[in-house]
């Protein structure tokens, strides 16, 4: 495969920045046990003095991908020491430190609502912005209800029906599912 | 389902949605709970253009029976007969086919 080789390089690296991206978890603990037993002690104090400074990168989903492809490791060819130049440091505030662990970054209540609409109606994904109107994207009373039964199993609630009679817009359906999970929990 | 009425459209829709609850927790396979699915979607897109209010209230509880009916039987699907129920036919030729019943002999309200 050509992307194997050039990124053979870079996938120490990454490896090593997701580790210590990660405090703390589950998966930054088995993600270390594996590596333990293929990096060498020096290395691994190496990119821990080194990486410790890096924050939230950016292309985190690349990159995330890119680690879990590599993390059955082609370790072969160990360079002693990781290049330093292709590490491209960038100081962020330390709040926007998130825990990623798969690709997608988490979904929002309306991020949710918004791909359910656009399975159950099928229309595009830019028409789904948050003020649009259910009957504006093509949904008759029966998709909305449809609609409203889909974001009930998702979410894992019971819309009354009144409140779900009233249902518009986008938003004021996030709105209404944060309400009742806000009630429920 | 053109309601002629606020009231009617709002009873059409309450019974749209308990046909759709129906379908989640129906104790069957899956092709049960997808035909009830399917049914309640297109008996309502086929009754979509009723206007008045007699006729849409018949449709209604047409449709809120087969519902019971369903549960009670743990069946889904409508019971066929040869012949509407309540007709009487001398003549084999008048047969105009099997029927779906569906319980309208009960008047509704």
């Amino acid at each position: 495969m050509p992307g194997v080789g050039s990124r053979a390089g870079h996938s120490r690296q990454q490896l090593s920045i997701e580790r210590w991206r990660f405090g703390g978890s589950a998966y930054q603990r088995a993600e270390e046990k594996k590596a333990a037993s293929i990096y060498s002690r020096q290395m691994a104090i190496i990119s821990a003095s080194s990486t410790i400074k890096v924050a939230a990168a950016s292309a985190a989903p690349q990159r995330a991908c890119a680690a879990q492809k590599s993390s059955v490791a082609r370790f072969n060819g160990l360079k002693a020491f990781p290049s330093f130049k292709q590490r491209a440091i960038v100081m962020r505030p330390a709040s926007v430190r998130r825990l990623v662990i798969s690709a997608a970054a988490e979904p929002t209540t309306l991020s949710k609502v918004q791909s359910i609409i656009i399975e159950q109606l099928a229309c595009e994904k830019d028409k789904v912005v948050p003020e649009a109107k259910f009957a504006d994207l093509g949904a008759d009373s029966l998709d909305t209800v449809e609609i409203m039964m889909a974001l009930e199993e998702e979410f894992k609630i019971t819309l009354d029906e009144d409140n779900a009679g009233k249902i518009s817009t986008v938003q004021e359906a996030a709105d209404l599912i944060q309400s009742f999970m806000a009630k429920s929990a | 389902m053109a309601a002629a009425t606020a009231a009617s459209r709002a009873r059409a829709l309450a019974l749209y949605r308990k046909l759709l609850r129906t379908a989640r927790v129906w104790p069957g396979p899956e092709a049960e709970k997808q035909y009830i699915r399917i049914e309640s979607r297109s008996q309502f897109e086929a009754n979509r253009h009723l206007t008045k209010p007699e006729e849409i209230s018949q449709k209604i509880f047409e449709g809120e029976s087969r519902h019971d009916i369903a549960w009670h039987y743990k069946i889904p699907y409508p019971r066929l007969h040869n012949f509407p129920v309540g007709s009487f036919t001398e003549k084999p030729s008048r047969i105009t086919g099997p029927a779906v019943e569906v319980g309208y002999i009960l008047r509704p309200e």
